[in-house]
């Protein structure tokens, strides 16, 4: 647990480090794929997967030292939910969840940065008698990395690829006496504009 | 810092590759009918769901099929079985009426409320199952009150009779052994117990040798 408790400190601590610095700002839409939201075991394995879905993501950074930036990431996505046991596949209606992300970045080389977070993912609440019947928010850890290049006067095209993890668990799931939390990890590849100085 | 940045990304890594505890579904009983030394086991096809169910407008029939259908729903965490009340009985899958079955049916399944000190209501399930293991649809269930039926004890035993009864329909063939769950022979629960839930659940993950014949 030390080590995100001290992220979680850097990320609070630097924006005021430099209240000067310069700011940036970036939309990007993509996809993002999940791992196993929950593996169980009846008879044989039951596994609840999301599948593909879109996202959209705006970010704000702020420049605190010559190669940092601390800065949030708010995204939203929404993908298809399905159970699958042998041969049956079941359809649980979709899973939409928004996050925000506290994160820092540095320069790797060229425009390429790499960025680390930690923040929070929210499932909004979905169908009746669902997995997601009440909402859930857990914490979200991730990282991944940026490149950016010049495409406009003011504008630079943006490619971000991310990972990040959180454990799910949600109310459905505490009612049927399931306990701790399935480790979900997730990818995103997302591309857009960025504007703020380069 | 980008050590510790890396060690965070690794154990967080770790943690991430673990499932969910899940929920013991040991409590079960036996779902399935035994016939003559065959057992017959019957869970709806996806195809199927959401399962139709019709109710006759009859001493409140129709609202107590609805309490029925959301009764044994959340047994079903990953949709499993579903089912909805419809208007017209001829695109039913299942058909509730009032009043006793008619003489010479097969009745594969029986229950009469003999409980000497509250006999306000008995029901019948009848699945036809034939010889090439194919329920015949419609489903029949017939309950009735043995005295008054508008009584509240006569409609509660109505009510939980007929949860009993669609425990039945979606493939509980056989009866619990335990006062406390709903689908105990003589019921007297007013919904279905952890127990009910976990075999409803458990039925559903286990093959089926009879199938529901063409919807007609
Ligand atoms: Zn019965």
């Amino acid at each position: 647990m030390r080590t995100p408790i001290l992220l979680v400190g850097l990320l609070a601590l630097a924006p005021a480090a430099r209240l000067a610095a310069q700011t940036d700002y970036y939309l990007r839409a993509g996809a993002t794929g999940w791992g196993t939201l929950v593996h169980d075991f009846i008879a044989a394995d039951v596994d609840t997967k999301a599948s593909i879905g879109p996202l959209v993501a705006v970010g704000l950074g702020h420049s605190i030292a010559p190669r940092y930036r601390a800065g949030v990431e708010l995204t939203l996505s929404s993908s298809a939910l399905r159970t699958e046991y042998g041969s049956v596949t079941t359809d649980l209606g979709s899973a939409r969840t928004g996050s925000a992300l506290a994160f820092l970045d540095g320069g790797v080389s060229g425009g390429l940065r790499w960025q680390a977070g930690l923040g929070f993912l929210h499932y909004f609440a979905g169908a009746a008698g669902g997995l997601l019947e009440e909402s859930a928010t857990r914490l979200l850890v991730g990282g991944g990395l940026d490149y950016r290049r010049p495409l406009l006067a003011a504008w630079d095209l943006t490619v971000a690829a991310r990972y990040d993890f959180h454990r799910f668990n949600t109310p459905a799931l505490k009612a049927h006496g399931f306990s701790g939390g399935q480790g979900v990890q997730r990818v995103s590849l997302a591309i857009g504009l960025a504007r703020g100085h380069r | 810092m980008s050590r510790r940045l890396a060690a965070a990304a690794l154990a967080l890594l770790c943690a991430g590759c673990s499932d969910i505890g899940s929920p013991s579904r040991a409590d079960i009983y036996e779902w399935r009918s035994a016939q003559g030394g065959d057992t017959l086991s019957f869970h709806w096809p996806q195809s199927f769901l959401p399962v139709r169910i019709w109710a006759e407008d009859q001493h409140g029939l129709p609202a107590y099929a609805d309490s029925s259908i959301a009764a044994w729903k959340p047994a079903f965490l990953y949709h499993e079985w579903d089912a909805v009340r419809v208007a017209d009985s001829s695109e039913a899958d299942v058909i509730v009426r009032y009043g006793s079955p008619p003489a010479g049916d097969d009745i594969l399944l029986e229950r009469f409320a003999l409980d000497g000190r509250a006999p306000e209501c008995q029901a019948t399930t009848l699945p036809h199952v034939d010889d090439a293991r194919e329920v015949h649809l419609p489903m029949h269930v017939y309950i009735t009150a043995r005295f008054a039926p508008d009584l509240p004890a006569t409609q509660a035993c109505l009510a939980l009779t007929l949860t009993h009864e669609i425990g039945h329909t979606l493939g509980i063939f056989a009866h619990s052994s335990h006062p406390e769950d709903i689908m105990y022979g003589d019921p007297m629960v007013p919904k279905p117990s952890e127990r009910d839930r976990n075999t409803a659940e458990v039925l559903y993950h286990t093959p089926a040798n009879v199938s529901p014949a063409p919807r007609p």
